[in-house]
């Protein structure tokens, strides 16, 4: 492999700062592994209220992003500029290409059949001379039952998508991307968290920000729900959100989790950068 | 953050409707904070070895007025208190007191 960072497609609406994708199986795969599990939204067009099983691309949040390019472990990749460009350079020798490799595929898979069909015809002792007009109808059956291979990703754009992986580029979408977060210490909180081995994902089904996993979502059920950063020395802490964050975590199983960034001058080790306090209804009162 | 005037109401609450024994008023001397130490009448968390005296931080939740209880000041409570968790005993405006375990750091969900 190339190289083993993980694309990341950021597809930008007018103005958007943009929703980060991955397309690709093995990198979907790959994140899974270091912690980053993301929301699969990938849905049939003839089934679109189906959401139990859905597909490829996998949506990733903004902090998750993030992190990825900071970590060198991923990188963003301009959607709409790459699949134009790599559209606009199909030219005509791709294009016979590309027919001929078909071409192969179905000669392969007609060889691949005969041979087949013929010892079966000899293990049931079929006669030669029976086989000449019988031949004409199977050589059709065979014609419609050939494959064409759809691919899990792109050849043609995994080459284009490497051209981004440059650091001046990286910045400018990186950047793009953090505009459009509504708080910046709520990467700090992510990353934080993420670093200590948690899985996070998307809160607002518990009114958090994120959901904490002590491991893979699959295998445990969440003990947190983080809410939005807070300034350590300048936010007070919300009582009645203490009160109904606590009551519903509590109810749900889980802490209500509160993190307070300091500032960025400061000179505290970035490992201390965010202070955590984790919140639960006392049981009387 | 100024909780002398509620430290006599939680006080009370503690020990006539829930019940604690030994709840005495302390001043804490970095903060110029009020806090209540007491023991509960039973076991607060089946995760708890035993029963154990408890700090509770006395605080007035205003509707009106913004809260004044910043994470670096719950830093400097824990550090002065030395304990694992404070109790937040938060003061409504209609009398009533409720009760709110605050853990310093990440903490596991308690067993049921």
């Amino acid at each position: 492999m190339v190289s083993s960072k993980v694309a990341i497609v950021l597809l930008q609406g007018d103005g958007e700062a943009g929703t980060p994708l991955v397309f690709d199986i093995e990198s979907i795969q790959k994140l899974r592994s270091i912690g980053v599990a993301g929301i699969l939204t990938g849905t049939l067009p003839s089934a679109t209220q189906q959401n139990a099983f859905l597909s490829v691309p996998l949506r990733l949040m903004a902090e998750e992003a993030l992190w990825l390019v900071e970590k060198q472990l991923g990188y963003l990749v301009h959607g709409d500029q790459m699949v134009h460009t790599a559209a606009g350079a199909i030219r005509a020798e791709g294009m016979k290409e590309a027919r001929d490799e078909l071409e192969r595929s179905f000669e392969a898979q007609r060889e691949f059949k005969r041979q087949q069909h013929h010892e079966k015809l000899r293990r049931l002792g079929v006669k030669d001379e029976c086989r000449a007009e019988a031949e004409t109808d199977y050589s059709r059956l065979l014609e419609s039952s050939l494959f064409v291979e759809t691919c899990d990703s792109s050849t043609l754009i995994s080459q284009r998508q490497r051209e981004f992986d440059k650091p001046e580029i990286q910045a400018r979408l990186a950047q793009q991307l953090r505009t459009g977060c509504k708080s910046q210490g709520d990467f700090h909180v992510y990353k934080t968290l993420r670093e200590q081995g948690y899985f996070l994902s998307p809160g607002s089904r518990f009114g958090g920000r994120f959901i904490a996993y002590p491991g893979d979502p699959l295998r445990y059920h969440s003990h947190m729900t983080v809410q939005p950063a807070m300034d350590y020395r300048k936010d007070p802490l919300d009582l009645l959100q203490v009160v109904s964050g606590g009551r519903l975590g509590t109810g749900v199983k889980k802490l209500w989790v509160v993190g307070g960034v300091k500032d960025n001058d400061s000179t505290e080790d970035e490992s201390e950068r965010v202070s955590f306090f984790s919140v639960e209804w006392a049981g009387f009162g | 953050m100024d909780n002398q005037h509620i430290v006599r109401l939680v006080r009370n609450n503690l020990v006539h409707q829930q019940l604690w024994n030994d709840v005495e008023e302390a001043k804490l001397v970095d903060t110029n904070l009020w806090v209540l130490r007491g023991l509960p009448s039973h076991k607060l968390s089946n995760d708890d070895p035993q029963l154990e005296h408890e700090w509770i931080l006395p605080v007035e939740l205003s509707q009106y007025k913004p809260g004044k209880l910043t994470l670096e000041l719950m830093d400097k409570i824990f550090s002065e208190l030395e304990c694992r968790r404070v109790t937040l005993g938060i003061a409504n405006d209609d009398g009533t007191v409720v009760y709110y375990f605050i853990y310093k750091g990440l903490h596991k969900p308690k067993r049921n």
